[in-house]
């Protein structure tokens, strides 16, 4: 593990955590801490278990073997519906694809944010997240009806609605071109900094990298 | 945002579907209200069409027919029956009034009635103009036919052959309007009383008429001899149980209650009331099966939506709980639509009633019927979401992150 990205207090902590794949065990995550403000990669070509290990530390697939620990509660000792909970109000996710609510507007898609996470949505928070990701003016606008770019900056400020702690992004410029590409790592850098979040990103692309504090590859099992 | 917002957007992003599901579950309401309210209502509104009339006497025959032509005046007379035996059926101590009547003519779609002024007790009717008839070719109007026909004391009209409109008119013979009945709810309202002699006096050999016209006959000298039957009405309940029987024991006469015969109706109906609310419940159902099949459609093409807002956080039951939503969304529709098509179809179905059948009905959904119709489409709507609200429940978050 790159010792540089180790700060306290830690936002995620992982400890042996294996990855299984039809109950095997086929990749092995470095052991991380992040703390928050931190931006780390997670890389490795595909199917080398990036987005399983994204799926674990999100509390959504369990891992083989480890433990993952975010702030101090370890998830995975959590019954299912404390789960989702915890993931709803401390764990932002941004998908590769923005998975936005097209139904409803972006200002709804927010609020939706908060809550399925059993929360409220701040008005000053949301406010402030329209307003620094430029989209106040199309707040009222159906989801389905928003370019990839807004509907890019939609994901990022729906992922940050909740103050998380940490923030885990899957791939989120591999369809994108380089200036969306470029547009899309400073805002959520920005928007993770700014936030107090530790950012981790599941990528290989190469444009990503060199926009993280520092990145860790995902290990095959031996 | 509530569950309730994010099932109605749901709701508005598929409308066409939506609305499918509302108006065929508004059909289904629509007639399992209209078969309760017609069960409900059809009966008072023929007890209080019957007026006080408790025993018809009339020729040998069926006494439910009786009943429809000479108390409801819904079906045309079968027969006549000799005045004098007739009523001397009903001289008895158990009868408070008794009233012949005979009918052959119309005015306008309106009966006219030849019979005596004790048809006033019979229904308990008494004059809110002018008076009873004198002498034949005289006129008093029930209510309704007074303000259907736009006839006053005073004024005068010519009878048309026949109950059904477009016979010949008997414009030798004009009545005058001497009195209107004040209105009594029941069949009475409906009709054009006269005295019996005049009905007699306008279908006789017309020199014959004209000789009672001018007063050179008189009624003991042209005695009605027949009529279609007597109304009475009774003291005691108790004359119920002896007296109808005795009469149908005779060789000429048979009596009808109109009550009886009205609960014998409603027996024999009971299978086709049984059958059409048999249809409206199977609409309902069908209702409930759109739904359930639009739920399932919808849910398994927003399986990604639903597992997003589990990745978000949601507990699988609020997942399940937008379905129930949504499904109760529809059937709060349904309910809504299908009553309110009930409430403006029901004048309008009251006043036919009222028209053709001289039946005063209320056609107007009972708050006890739209709490057992709005339990019911609840029901329905849980029943529909349960398989939908479940799949969605357990939505794959996985799926999502990795598409």
């Amino acid at each position: 593990m790159d010792a540089s990205i180790v700060r306290s207090p830690p936002s995620l902590r992982t400890e042996g955590v294996l990855l299984e794949r039809d109950r095997r065990v086929f990749a092995r995550l470095p052991d991380l801490e992040l703390t928050p403000g931190r931006i780390i990669a997670l890389t490795g070509r595909s199917g080398t278990g990036k987005t399983t290990a994204l799926l674990a530390l999100a509390g959504i697939r369990a891992p083989g073997e480890g433990r993952i620990l975010i702030g101090e509660t370890d998830l995975w000792s959590l019954s299912a519906a404390r789960r989702d909970r915890l993931r709803g109000q401390r764990i932002g996710l941004v998908f590769q694809s923005f998975h936005l609510i097209d139904a409803v507007s972006v200002e709804d898609n927010l609020r939706l944010g908060a809550a399925c996470a059993g929360l409220k949505a701040d008005p000053a928070r949301l406010q402030t997240l329209l307003e620094t990701l430029d989209i106040a003016a199309i707040r009222h606008r159906r989801a389905d009806r928003l370019s990839q770019g807004q509907a890019q900056r939609v994901a990022v400020a729906r992922a940050l609605i909740n103050r998380p702690a940490l923030v885990l992004a899957d791939e989120p410029t591999s369809a994108l071109d380089d200036d969306n590409a470029r547009a899309l790592l400073d805002l959520l850098g920005r928007a993770v900094r700014d936030g107090g979040a530790a950012l981790l990103i599941a990528t290989h692309d190469r444009r990503a990298l060199d926009a993280v504090d520092a990145s860790v590859a995902m290990e095959v099992a031996a | 945002m509530t569950s309730l917002a994010l099932a109605w957007a749901f709701l508005r992003r598929r409308w066409g579907q939506a609305l499918l599901s509302v108006v065929v579950g508004a059909l289904g309401v629509a007639a399992v209200e209209t078969v309760a309210i017609a069960e409900r209502e059809l009966p008072k509104a023929a007890e209080r069409a019957f007026g006080g009339v408790d025993m018809v006497i009339g020729p040998k025959g069926s006494a439910l027919d009786l009943v429809l032509c000479c108390v409801l005046h819904a079906s045309d007379p079968r027969g006549l029956i000799p005045l004098k035996e007739g009523m001397d059926q009903a001289r008895n101590p158990m009868v408070a009034a008794a009233a012949p009547i005979a009918l052959g003519d119309s005015v306008r779609g309106r009966r006219i009635v030849g019979t005596t002024a004790d048809i006033l007790a019979v229904y308990h009717a008494h004059m809110a103009q002018g008076a009873i008839w004198t002498k034949p070719l005289q006129a008093v109007l029930g209510s309704d036919a007074a303000r259907a026909l736009g006839l006053k004391p005073g004024d005068s009209f010519v009878g048309t052959h026949g109950l059904a409109p477009g016979g010949e008119e008997h414009s030798k013979f004009p009545y005058t309007v001497t009195g209107i009945l004040a209105p009594t709810g029941s069949a009475l309202d409906r009709l054009v009383l006269t005295d019996i002699e005049s009905v007699y006096l306008i279908h006789r050999d017309p020199d014959d008429a004209a000789e009672t016209k001018a007063g050179r006959g008189g009624p003991t000298g042209f005695g009605p001899p027949a009529a279609t039957a007597i109304l009475t009405s009774f003291r005691s309940p108790v004359a119920m149980a002896s007296l109808p029987r005795i009469i149908d024991a005779t060789e000429r006469f048979s009596a009808a209650s109109p009550e009886l015969e009205t609960a014998r109706l409603a027996r024999a109906g009971r299978p086709v009331i049984m059958a059409v609310m048999g249809i409206g419940l199977l609409f309902a159902g069908i209702a409930a099966a759109t739904a359930a099949t639009a739920l399932a459609a919808a849910m398994s093409g927003r399986a990604r939506d639903l597992a997003l807002l589990r990745a978000l956080g949601a507990h699988p039951w609020e997942i399940a709980g937008i379905a129930a939503v949504e499904a109760c969304l529809l059937a709060a529709g349904a309910l809504a639509l299908g009553l309110a098509a009930v409430a403006a179809l029901g004048p309008w179905a009251a006043t036919m009633l009222a028209e053709r059948d001289g039946l005063l009905v209320t056609v107007a959904p009972s708050v006890q019927d739209m709490t057992l119709l709005a339990g019911g489409a609840a029901a329905a709507a849980l029943a529909a979401a349960a398989a939908p609200a479940l799949r969605a429940a357990r939505a794959s978050i996985e799926t999502v992150l990795k598409a």
